[in-house]
This record gives structure tokens, C-alpha cells and sequence, in this order.
């Protein structure tokens, strides 16, 4: 049979025949402690409550954490690289990946819908009359794929980096995680909940539901994205920027006013926020700054687009965002505001690089965890001590919207231009401008 | 089968690889050697459509390997400095994945892989997992993975590396035996002599260029050395002009003398044969350098005086 090489490398690893009997073995245990602890009258509702908690635990979690394994694991063991010699296309890796390592999650998974299933026939569905079950478990479903193929895209992007190292890539997959499971079980509660999204007003559970069918192909086209990068294929250079289009107006409808320049500040944050996550979790690799440098020179506009770091789109989205305030919102003060941010941003991520690429500092990431702790705290904090809150002296440290627009601009301002002078000197004495075709 | 145009490669502080052009023929089978940080690796992963070089070309059997990389991949094998081997797979599953990985159909994977395992020495051991094997089967595992395809391709990154004498004499024979069997090998190593044993080419690089591109059958043409030692010092020495047409001749002690010579093997016993029949009592009689090495260090002194000049 003609199986995904992937897939079936991961069933041969996961899915062995002691597993498949320990897993039913083991829901059949907890369901049997829970059926005979239970009050005989909330028995139904008990099984359907492990039905929801287990499934949480198996392919949400487990799952989607065995599916960001599945790529850690071929860095870690040095096994990337022949499966990135492999004529595996990049679709057949991602799925193969995708499904292989949740195989056995997504078994369990199926045992505990039935336990779920059969508390609501036994009572539950007596006393959750908020939701029909189909949609309890069209949830479940659409959101264990999402999660799982949310960890593995993250694995991906993080994977040369930030993510290398485990502990600080688990603790950012452990804070989404916890937020998003925070979202799912908000949505599943004995109660009608509504939500209000631009001018419409939704029931929770199925603004969720329609959310992840949205939002899911999107994550699945951002592993397969990541997937051709890893494996040396050029990506085109729309889709980035119309996926944070599509994700900046998604966010904003949060925001049920009507005034465009509050949705435009939403949208701005979220860019600023999403920008400033992804260029603190780049691999912020010397090579791929030489190699822009050299396209930017030769006027290879698609090899300067395909090496251009994800952080730089949303960064420059949100400027025109900020640009957008002055004619769109008549809030010269609001769109000052964001630029400024917009420099704080620049001056972080120009900071990050500098200590990234000095030749002696074995750790940088402690040294820029200092350095924001120090700006954005400590000295904000001491500095408030000598001078007084509401200082104009503050916007040194963080812009605040009722300080002078010019005081929000140098400010920052200065800063990233002492930034840009020391890491232009670093990167001339890493020879990263050097022409080295005339040698 | 591989066409190599105006390569270049950098990393910031200093390019790797400078504009290198040269083509390797089918069925030869090249030794890459250099100094350490000469490129040879970065060349090898550039050649494998790993790193995107920053200029030129190259072609795999006519495949550009920025169009096409994973069409390249059906093209080669990889054996790089580390072996990518799953530890959670036995031998078996680790060939029937890389097979199938490769491009080769599943009725077909399971039968490769006994073969590839066959060739290798592995066969049986296939229910063995990589962690129970010692290191020289660790690297035959990597080598059947990277020929389990059967690719007209092999590259190679130090494939000798690590091992003892005999299981390098193995790898000799196995290197011999693909090439036999029509398979290109490109093979960067820094124990020359070993790649003497099966090399017919050899290309030279230093500080990313190319030093040295070439056959390496001339070098039977070229100065042999090989160190004489004698039981006792010669009442007289013989000159050169008694003994052969030699190139040179130098006596290190009474009882140690050095002789340059032409030819090949034939004319090394040829030589032997004429030092007995001068009565010289030779207790010894070791070639000084492989021809390859010899190639190697002799382009090396020469580049050196043609800097210096």
C-alpha cells in the first residue's frame, strides 16, 4: 500500500500494538472509577463532563503537542536533513507530520466523544439544553485540528531559533494553549452566550465554530508555507500580507464601535503585537541578512521578498495603519501615538539583533530579556520616582498618548537611531556589507 | 552528472565557495579534499539543494537544483557528517522509510531495503535498532539509507570518519563495488590515502577555490617516493644511473635513502628488483606518499612559491 512515507514512519513510532490496547484499557478504567463514584442521578452528566475534559487532554493537548514533537524531535536528532533530502513534497511532510504523530491522541479521542456521547444520552442532555450535541462535538473536533496544526506551525517558524531551545518554545506553546482551551470552555457552558462582532451579534458557540473553519485552512496553508521554506522552495509574496489583512479586520470586529480609527487602533495593536512576537522568536540568522542585502543590491526583488523575515510585513502594516489615522481617523494625536510604538518596536528588534550577533555572548536572549525588563520597567519605575508621574521625560521609556507628538516621535526615535548606528557597525564587522566579487 | 557554473557561497565575514565551475563525469568517483573550512561540506550541501547558493548554477543529471530540489533528491544520495538515523525504527524500518521517502513505490520499498541492507552487510540485523549497533554499522545504516534508491549519485562528507582500519578497508571495497556498478561517488575526506584506494579524480579546494581538478590515472606519470632502508651501510653507494632512470636520489643516513622515481607499480618493483641486484641489504621499502596525497601536497607547495614569487 502506498501510504505516506511520513505518515506511516509515525505510525510505526506511535501507534504500537500495546498502546492501542493500554488507551481503551485506560479510558475504560477512569469511566468504570467514574460511573461507580458518581451520585446515580448525575451519572450522565459526570461521563459527559470526562467526555469533554478528556478529549481536551488527549488530541488537544497531547495531540497538539505531539504534533510540534514531531519536528522538534528531527532537529534534535539530527534527522531534519535527510528528510529534507527526501522527495517528499512539502504538503506530503506536512500532513504526514500533521496526522502521523496525533494518530494515537485522536484514537483516544474518538473513545472519549463515545463516553461523551453516551453521559448525554444517560442525563447530560436533559440539563444542557443551551447547545445540540453535534456542535459540542464539531467543536471539539475543528478545535483539536486547529490546536494541532497551530503547535506544528509553530514548530516550524520557531524551529531554527528561539524554538531550538525547549523550554522558552514550550512555555510560548503552553500560553496559547492555556488561552485557547480558556476560549473553548468559556464557549460549552449550560448557557446562551452571545458575542458581538462588527455589527452582528452571534451565539459564542457558533461564532467559534465558524471562526476555526475560517481560521483553520489558514493555519494548515501556513505549515504547508513554512514546510517549502524549510525545504527550499520560494513562496510567493501575497499571501503573508493577506493573511494579517484578513487577521487585523477579523480582530478589530471585536471592537463593537463604530468609529474606523478604533478598529483601526485594534488592528494596530494586534500587528505591533504579532510583529514584535515573531521577530523576538526569529532565528535572526546572519546568513539570511547577507543574503538580503546581496538580493536587495542585485534588484532580485523575489529573493528579497522570499528571505525577508515574517516580522518585517505586519510591522510595516502597521505603520500604514498608523499613517491611516491622520486622513481616515482625524486623530493626528492617535496616529502619533502608534508610530511611536511603532519605533519602540523597531528599537527592540534592532537591539535584539545587535546582541544576537555579537561574537561573545553565548546566551543573548537573557541579555534582551534584561534589556526590556530594564526599559520597560525598572527604569520607567525609578525614573517616575525622580521626576514625577506624567513626566515628559517618561516617553523615553513609553509612549504616552497625552505627551507632545514630538516628544512621542524623538524620543524613540533617537533611540532606534543610536540602535541602527551600533548594529550597522556590528554587521560591517561581521563583513556582512563586503563585496566579495571583485576579491 | 554534475555541472557545477560560477558557484558562490557566503557566509557574513567571508565567502566559502568562489565562483567555482567544474563538471564531474558519470561513473568517476572523486575525492574532495582541502584544508579544513576550504568549503568542501558547504560545497557538498550546496551540490545536495540543502543551501541555496548566493550565485551559479548547478545541474544533477541535467536537474537545476533551484527549480527542481526534491527532483535532484531522486538523483543523489547524502551521507552527511552526522547520520540521521531514527532510533525509535529498526534496521528494516529505517530502509523501507528512507526508500519510500525516495520516491520508491511501497510493493517495491521492502525488497529495496533487504537489498540495501544485503549490500551493506546488514542483512541480518534488520530487526536491530541503530542503537544496538556499534559505530561502523551505525555509518553502513546511513550509507544503505543513502543508496537504498539505488540514485546514479552518492555524496559523501567524511564517510570514514570514526571508523577502525578494517571497517575503512570495507567501506573501500563498498565504494569500489557502486562505483562498479555505474554509481558517481563524490567523497570529501581528510585521510587521503584511503581515498587513494578507490578515487579516480580528484578536486582540490583552498580557502573556497579550486585548487587542484583532475584525473588522478596521471599522477602514475608524475614523482613517486619511496623510503629505502638497508641492514647495513654499502661499502659504495650506488649511483642513480646504476640503479634506473631515477629522478632523484637522496641518502638521509648511511643506512636510509629516499628515491624519486616514475611509473607505476611496476616500475616500484622494477626499482626494488635493481637495489637487490646492486647488493644493497633493504630491510625496508615504503612508498613515501599516495599518489593522491603526494598530487595534493606537491599543487600545494607549488601554489605557495607562486604566492611567494
Amino acid at each position: 500500500m502506498n501510504l505516506n512515507p511520513e505518515f506511516q514512519r509515525l505510525l510505526w513510532l506511535h501507534v504500537t500494538p500495546g498502546r492501542l490496547l493500554a488507551m481503551p484499557s485506560l479510558i475504560g478504567l477512569i469511566v468504570a472509577l467514574t460511573w461507580f463514584s458518581a451520585d446515580p442521578n448525575e451519572r450522565g452528566m459526570m461521563l459527559y463532563s470526562l467526555g469533554i475534559a478528556g478529549f481536551i487532554l488527549l488530541p488537544l493537548f497531547w495531540g497538539a503537542r505531539q504534533s510540534g514533537e514531531s519536528l522538534r524531535q528531527e532537529l534534535e536528532e539530527n534527522t531534519w536533513e535527510a528528510q529534507r533530502m527526501s522527495v517528499l513534497g512539502p504538503w506530503q511532510l506536512t500532513w504526514g507530520k500533521l496526522l502521523g504523530s496525533t494518530l494515537l491522541s485522536w484514537y483516544g479521542g474518538l473513545q472519549l466523544l463515545g463516553v461523551l456521547g453516551a453521559g448525554w444520552v444517560l442525563g447530560a442532555r436533559a440539563e444542557l439544553t443551551a447547545y445540540p450535541l453535534f456542535k459540542v462535538v464539531l467543536l471539539l473536533l475543528l478545535a483539536a485540528l486547529f490546536m494541532q496544526g497551530l503547535s506544528l506551525l509553530m514548530r516550524i517558524y520557531m524551529a531554527r531559533g528561539f524554538g531550538a531551545r525547549r523550554r522558552g518554545s514550550d512555555a510560548i506553546y503552553l500560553l496559547v494553549f492555556i488561552y485557547f482551551i480558556g476560549i473553548i470552555v468559556s464557549a460549552l457552558g449550560d448557557r446562551i452566550s452571545y458575542i458581538e462582532w462588527y455589527d452582528y451579534r452571534l451565539v459564542q458557540l457558533d461564532f467559534i465554530i465558524a471562526s476555526l473553519l475560517f481560521w483553520g485552512p489558514w493555519v494548515l496553508f501556513g505549515c504547508y508555507r513554512q514546510m517549502r521554506r524549510e525545504l527550499m522552495f520560494r513562496n510567493g509574496p501575497f499571501a503573508w500580507p493577506l493573511f494579517l489583512i484578513a487577521l487585523a479586520t477579523y480582530v478589530a470586529g471585536f471592537l463593537h464601535e463604530q468609529a474606523l480609527a478604533n478598529h483601526l487602533i485594534l488592528s494596530l495593536a494586534l500587528l505591533l503585537a504579532l510583529g514584535y512576537l515573531l521577530a523576538l522568536t526569529d532565528a535572526r540568522s546572519p546568513l539570511t541578512l547577507r543574503h538580503l542585502h546581496i538580493a536587495w543590491h542585485r534588484g532580485h526583488s523575489l529573493a528579497f521578498s522570499d528571505q525577508l523575515p515574517l516580522w518585517v510585513m505586519p510591522l510595516l502594516l502597521a505603520l500604514l495603519a498608523a499613517l491611516a489615522f491622520i486622513p481616515v481617523g482625524q486623530q493626528f494625536a492617535a496616529g502619533v501615538w502608534g508610530l511611536s510604538l511603532l519605533l519602540f518596536a523597531l528599537r527592540d528588534i534592532g537591539l535584539m539583533h545587535y546582541y544576537s550577533f555579537s561574537p561573545s555572548m553565548r546566551r543573548p536572549e537573557l541579555a534582551i530579556g534584561f534589556s526590556l525588563i530594564a526599559a520597560y520597567l525598572l527604569f520607567p519605575l525609578l525614573l517616575g520616582q525622580l521626576v514625577g508621574k506624567g513626566h515628559p521625560l517618561l516617553t523615553l521609556f513609553w509612549p504616552h498618548p497625552d505627551q507632545p507628538a514630538i516628544w512621542l516621535l524623538l524620543a524613540p526615535g533617537l533611540q532606534l537611531l543610536l540602535v541602527v548606528i551600533l548594529l550597522r557597525a556590528r554587521l560591517h564587522a561581521m563583513h556582512l556589507f563586503t563585496d566579495y566579487s571583485t576579491r | 552528472m554534475i555541472q557545477v557554473r560560477n558557484l558562490s557561497f557566503e557566509y557574513p565575514g567571508h565567502r566559502v565557495l568562489h565562483q567555482l565551475d567544474f563538471t564531474l563525469e558519470a561513473g568517476s568517483v572523486t575525492a574532495l579534499v582541502g584544508p579544513n573550512g576550504a568549503g568542501k561540506t558547504t560545497l557538498l550541501r550546496c551540490l545536495a539543494a540543502l543551501e541555496r547558493p548566493l550565485e551559479g548554477s548547478i545541474h544533477i543529471a541535467g536537474i537545476d537544483t533551484r527549480d527542481a530540489p526534491r527532483e535532484v533528491h531522486r538523483q543523489l544520495g547524502f551521507l552527511t557528517d552526522f547520520f540521521g538515523l531514527y532510533e525509535g525504527l529498526n534496521v528494516a524500518q529505517c530502509l523501507r522509510y528512507a526508500a519510500r521517502s525516495r520516491g520508491i513505490p511501497g510493493h517495491l520499498a521492502m525488497a529495496k531495503a533487504e537489498q540495501a541492507a544485503e549490500r551493506l552487510g546488514l542483512a541480518d540485523r534488520l530487526q536491530a535498532y541503530p542503537g544496538q549497533l556499534s559505530r561502523g554499522l551505525r555509518q553502513r545504516l546511513a550509507i544503505a539509507q543513502a543508496i537504498v534508491h539505488e540514485p546514479p549519485l552518492l555524496l559523501l562528507d567524511e564517510p570514514a570518519s570514526g571508523l577502525d582500519p578494517e571497517a575503512r578497508d570495507d567501506l573501500a571495497g563498498l565504494f569500489r563495488s557502486l562505483n562498479q556498478q555505474g554509481m558517481t561517488l563524490l567523497v570529501s575526506s581528510h585521510i587521503l590515502s584511503e581515498l587513494d584506494a578507490y578515487s579516480t579524480h580528484l578536486l582540490a579546494l583552498r580557502d573556497g577555490r579550486i585548487r587542484a581538478h583532475r584525473p588522478l590515472t596521471a599522477a602514475a606519470h608524475e614523482l613517486h617516493r619511496v623510503r629505502v632502508g638497508l641492514c647495513e651501510a654499502p661499502a659504495l653507494r650506488p649511483t642513480g644511473e646504476a640503479i634506473g632512470a631515477l629522478a632523484e636520489l637522496k641518502w638521509e643516513s648511511d643506512t636510509e635513502l629516499v628515491i624519486g622515481y616514475h611509473g607505476d607499480a611496476e616500475a616500484r618493483h622494477q626499482l626494488l628488483t635493481a637495489l637487490l641486484a646492486q647488493g644493497l641489504k633493504v630491510s625496508s621499502f615504503a612508498p613515501l606518499q599516495t599518489a593522491l596525497s603526494q598530487l595534493y601536497f606537491d599543487r600545494d607547495q607549488a601554489a605557495a612559491q607562486e604566492v611567494s614569487a
